[in-house]
């Protein structure tokens, strides 16, 4: 089968139980909203499935392979790869140095035949530089792609990271709140970017995100976490809709539930 | 088109500053500092591209020269083998050694990272000090001369031009490397481990493999040494000389392949030029080295490289 899916995935940290047996699975292909309240466990899902930390039980399989507990560059040769929460940016190189960074897998990249710089090596990194330029036309940056990274704006570096990470031409993007931190402006052009990314390059998107307008106006499904566990998925219209999404978000006094996460959400 | 393209550049001033320099200071003494500064520069190259490029520090590279200066002294004395061929079997030897130890050091990070490579140069020193009946011991041992296809190497003309040779191939190497993916690639792990990793990098065994690399090209260096100088004593494997050539990157610029060459450059001849102050030798040693780190934060060549192309960021 293709696709991410996700059997009974439980991460425990002490006693704390982030993940508390999810059973989940992403599509191969178009853009699934993972959505919830602040310590749902929504970025330890995604850490827990790109290898930053080890399940303390349940299984991952990615297109059929057993991916549970792999290191993250082991999971980007399978397709799986992932942006940041807080900003992971090269900052010492370029603009379309970091794309190009993105590209490891397809380049030349040994180390005698990076010690030698034989002409294979320079026509591959041309045609990369190429292909490089088009991403950063993807996300509309291609204007900046010899500027160093650090002279970019916030809602621009978040647009390289993306870019970066297409270059890897992966299978299943993880976005760790994309427009975290952005102004208006800048959301609308990732809200673009990334259905723009879904589209043009055949890619299944996992989007973590707290901005609602984002998620209901980009995803074709939605999954809600809350403590750990899954609470609803469907469309957005019937996420929308479910009753326990609006007492876990929004809280009543009966509910038990709602105290817990009010509670953890500060 | 141009004539010569612009990133050769650095190379060819390189190769023409070192067929002029020893016309210009063609004494015995002089050519002899010149080939010092050369082998420690060799050294530099590699420390830089681990330290100043992958950003993981060492403070035991001192002992892999020792491993490649004694290396050349037992298989030439002791072996008899071919002098080409020892400098080959030394630096096999401490790459092997190097990734051997830096597989599980190399997850250690910052202050524990140096440590731990403190600890490992000082074990290989001692070794060095404590098997005396191959060493040496503390007084050291003598080298037998270097020869290449049956010819001797004799006098500071001759061991100038290997040595010259040697890092130009040197510099070139690095300078391929560093423009190259696998350059690209370490730094980026120096920049972000976590999204080196996304992009598929393998950063730890990339660190072990730079960590190797360095350690074997420091052993090259230690071989010309032993050769040169006829001599080796455990020394120069000490913890001393491996801060020595931190130093010597630090001051020439972290991350600059020719600030290797002028950090070298500069530590060996300051002391020589300043040894005229007699007693106070040091502390205007001291107070250049601080002076220069104080004032050129990133070093001298790439703050010169800064308010060269006009931007004082």
């Amino acid at each position: 089968m293709s696709g991410l899916s996700i059997n009974d995935l439980k991460v425990h940290f002490g006693g704390i139980r982030a993940l508390d047996g999810v059973d989940l699975t992403f599509g191969s292909s178009g853009i699934h909203a993972l959505i919830g309240p602040n310590g749902a466990g929504k970025t330890t899902l995604v850490n827990a499935v790109t290898g930053v930390y080890a399940p303390t039980a349940g299984r991952v399989l990615f297109d059929g392979h057993d991916i549970t507990g792999l290191p993250a560059h082991k999971l980007a040769t399978l397709g799986v790869t992932r942006t940041f929460q807080n900003l992971q940016i090269f900052w010492t190189m370029s603009v379309l140095e970091n794309v190009l960074a993105g590209f490891h897998l397809d380049s030349s990249a040994g180390f005698l035949r990076g010690l030698l710089r034989g002409p294979a090596l320079v026509r591959r990194e041309r045609e990369l530089t190429t292909a490089a330029l088009g991403l950063l036309r993807l996300v509309n940056l291609e204007a900046k792609a010899n500027n160093p990274a650090d002279a970019l704006a916030y809602g621009e570096l978040k647009r390289l990271e993306i870019a970066r990470a297409l270059a890897g031409r992966p299978k299943l993007l993880f976005l760790d709140e994309p427009v975290a931190g952005c102004t208006q402006s800048e959301k609308c052009d990732l809200a673009e970017v990334i259905r723009n990314a879904a589209r043009e390059s055949a890619v299944s998107v996992v989007l973590i995100e707290h901005d609602m307008r984002l998620v209901m106006a980009v995803s074709d499904r939605v999954t809600v976490l809350a403590q750990g566990r899954i609470l609803s998925t469907g469309t957005p219209s019937e996420v929308r809709a479910d009753p326990k999404v609006i007492t876990a978000y929004l809280g009543t006094t009966q509910s038990h539930l709602a105290e817990q996460v009010h509670a953890v959400a500060g | 088109m141009p004539f010569f393209p612009a990133h050769k550049l650095p190379l060819a001033v390189l190769g023409l500053v070192l067929v002029a320099l020893p016309f210009l200071f063609g004494g015995k003494y002089q050519l002899s500092i010149l080939i010092l500064i050369g082998i420690s520069a060799i050294v530099c190259v590699g420390i830089n591209l681990l330290v100043g490029v992958a950003g993981q520090i060492s403070l035991g590279h001192a002992a892999f020269f020792g491993i490649g200066s004694y290396a050349s002294a037992v298989f030439t004395g002791d072996y008899g083998w071919n002098g080409i061929l020892a400098m080959f079997a030394g630096i096999l030897i401490t790459s092997v050694l190097a990734a051997t130890v830096g597989w599980p050091i190399l997850r250690l990070k910052g202050h524990y990272l140096a440590m731990a490579t403190l600890g490992v140069g000082l074990v290989i020193q001692l070794l060095l000090i404590q098997e005396a009946g191959i060493t040496g011991g503390p007084d050291g041992r003598a080298v037998k001369a270097l020869t290449i296809f049956g010819l001797r190497v004799k006098g500071e003309w001759a061991w100038y031009c290997i040595v010259a040779g040697a890092l130009f191939v040197v510099v070139w190497g690095a300078q391929n490397l560093m423009s190259s993916p696998w350059g690209r690639a370490l730094r980026a792990l120096h920049a972000s481990e976590p999204a080196s990793a996304a992009a598929g990098i393998d950063v730890h065994q990339m660190k072990v493999a730079i960590f190797a690399a360095s350690a074997g090209l420091a052993s090259f260096a230690g071989s010309l040494y032993a050769h040169a100088l006829a001599f080796v004593t455990p020394d120069q494997a000490s913890f001393l000389h491996s801060v020595e050539f931190v130093v010597m990157i630090v001051v020439g610029g972290l991350g600059s392949v020719y600030g290797s060459l002028v950090g070298a450059a500069i530590l060996i001849v300051l002391p020589q030029v300043l040894s005229s102050l007699s007693d106070y030798e040091n502390l205007a040693f001291g107070v250049l080295l601080i002076l220069v780190v104080y004032l050129l934060r990133k070093g001298i060549v790439p703050t010169l490289r800064l308010i060269a192309v006009g931007g004082g960021r």
